[in-house]
């Protein structure tokens, strides 16, 4: 094993440490949720999902794998579901907890985001907030995560994914609620995609997101109520940390 | 009465927050929720679900729920009609055969041990349908699952593994007899619906991939992957099944009491605290299954 230089680890899945966090746990990130409401969306909540990955899988092949990895390594295998939803969970919380951390100084959107926004949807950020709030209160009934994700265009576009889909690969974006009826415009995509991955399985997908707001009850529910969802969005499109964000858009330098 | 009459025209044709005698917002549910847990289980939502199926139909709507979940379960631009008509009856539904119990409340919220901790192995649990005179129920659920552990586990189970929202039922499916107005039941099932899906099969979502499906066994003629499944499809075309017991997964039922590690233990309390009386008389009357000895 050894001649691949590389030392093999356990895969026992610890939560990120994130700077500040003692403040964090005194008071919360300010404008967006209370310390309460932290605490249970990240430290214990990313406990949970660490801990069950672990069970999940210490022992097995999926061991030594990062959480990231296990996302893109079990997206097309649908018998590897338990341990996709976990993983994706932990990847997308993090990627979320990243981009609402307070900064001491305000940040704010690079030039080139801006420029970007508005030669692609002629609107300005403030706006498409408000887009993407109503997207979010449309698309997602249950629990779920909204993103903000530029594709391999360089094109930016508004995600919002059930449960615990991944914005890293189209077919688990999981954007399509099927408990209820489908319009014909989701049936064709939802068609369109079912042929390009019978076309060819090994499709690639080079998505990234730039901004992750989870629309999970926990980090939400205590602070804004059940009627509170749309509002609590706002507020975390409104106190973003930039400069996680920024560094996530795609640059040539 | 004229409380009542006012009451009409104010909210002419519209649904109305709906209540239950046994929830009372001062109290919470013994041994389920606390009064802050039963306000967020219950009263937000129910307020919640109410005002958005009533801004979605306008106010010009009062057709029973089951009937807009039916008319609406497969036309998109009702999507959201469905979504919170369904919504509401599924709570309901989940709400209304839950009387609490007599165990205490969790004074402190899981921990991450929980999760570490050693299954039990008993085979017999409190509130048990028999132990509380539903001879009935009892005979039934053992029949379709073998005993009464099975089939707490299988419930139990089926709903910890929704990880978002959703609702465990417990349904039965309807027999065809002769007389079209005799309702009887052959077998009992568990499943999960997920967000708003509905439990009624009749007009399950996804028109669509029914439709191409069913073109699809047109050509290729109908193929069954065991003898059981071809049985039932001949026997079973256009099957009913009827929802008895209801268990919501959503976390906005167990959260603000349990904490994100105590799903398994709201769970273990949901069981202690089931009227299995109202399940059973929801019961129709039962026949053996048809060629129950293949």
């Amino acid at each position: 094993m050894s001649m691949f230089g590389r030392q093999l680890f356990r895969g026992i899945h610890t939560v990120p440490k994130i700077p500040g966090i003692s403040q964090l746990l005194d008071s919360g990130i300010p404008h967006v949720m209370s310390a309460n409401t932290f605490k249970t969306c990240w430290v214990d909540q990313q406990q949970l999902l660490c801990d069950k990955l672990t069970l999940a899988s210490a022992g097995t092949a999926a061991e030594s794998y990062l959480p990231f990895h296990l996302v893109l390594h079990t997206a097309k295998k649908s018998y590897q579901t338990n341990i996709f939803n976990l993983a994706s969970a932990l990847h997308n919380n993090h990627l979320f907890i990243e981009n609402i951390l307070p900064m001491e100084q305000v940040t704010h959107p690079s030039r080139e985001f801006l420029q970007k926004l508005e030669s692609q949807y002629s609107m300005t950020w403030d706006a498409f907030k408000d887009e993407m709030v109503r997207h979010a209160e449309e698309d997602v009934l249950g629990q779920g995560w909204l993103f903000l994700v530029e594709n391999d265009a360089k094109e930016l576009h508004i995600l919002t994914v059930q449960n615990n889909g991944t914005p890293y690969y189209f077919a688990r974006n999981q954007s399509f609620d099927l408990n209820s009826a489908l319009s014909l415009e989701e049936m064709e995509q939802f068609v369109t995609m079912r042929d390009l991955l019978a076309a060819n399985a090994d499709v690639k997908d080079w998505t990234m997101p730039l901004i992750a707001i989870s629309l999970w009850d926990h980090s939400y529910l205590n602070d804004y109520g059940i009627k509170g969802r749309s509002t609590y969005v706002r507020k975390c499109l409104d106190n973003l940390n930039w400069s996680a964000v920024n560094n996530r858009l795609f640059s040539t330098q | 009465m004229l409380r009542s009459s006012t009451l009409k025209r104010t909210f002419f044709r519209s649904y109305i927050v709906p209540s239950f005698e046994h929830l009372n917002k001062d109290r919470g549910l013994s041994g389920l929720f606390s009064k802050e847990g039963l306000q967020s289980a219950w009263f937000d939502r129910a307020e919640y679900y109410t005002e958005k199926l009533n801004s979605y139909t306008a106010n010009t709507d009062e057709k029973p729920l089951e009937t807009i979940i039916h008319e609406n379960a497969n036309i998109s631009s009702k999507k959201q009609i469905f979504n919170y008509a369904s919504l509401l009856y599924n709570l309901k539904f989940s709400m209304s055969s839950l009387k609490g119990s007599s165990l205490p409340l969790p004074t402190e919220k899981p921990n991450r041990s929980e999760l570490l901790k050693t299954p039990e192995l008993t085979l017999t649990f409190g509130n048990e349908p028999l132990s509380m005179g539903n001879e009935r129920l009892h005979q039934a659920l053992v029949q379709s699952f073998g005993s009464i552990v099975e089939f707490r586990s299988l419930l139990l189970n089926s709903n910890n593994a929704i990880s978002g929202d959703g609702y465990t039922w417990l349904v039965a499916r309807q027999f065809k007899t002769a007389d079209p107005s005799a309702i009887k039941f052959d077998q009992l099932f568990i499943v999960n619906t997920y967000n708003a899906g509905s439990p009624f099969n009749s007009n399950r979502a996804g028109s669509f991939k029914h439709l191409q499906e069913s073109i699809k066994k047109k050509t290729e003629g109908f193929k069954a992957d065991k003898v059981e499944s071809a049985v039932d499809a001949v026997m079973y075309p256009g099957t009913k099944y009827f929802p008895l017991l209801a268990i919501d997964a959503s976390p906005k039922a167990w959260l603000p009491d349990y904490g994100v590690f105590g799903k398994q233990q709201y769970l273990d309390s949901v069981w202690e605290s089931i009227e299995w009386k109202v399940v059973e008389n929801r019961l129709p009357a039962f026949e053996t299954k048809a060629f129950a000895t293949l």
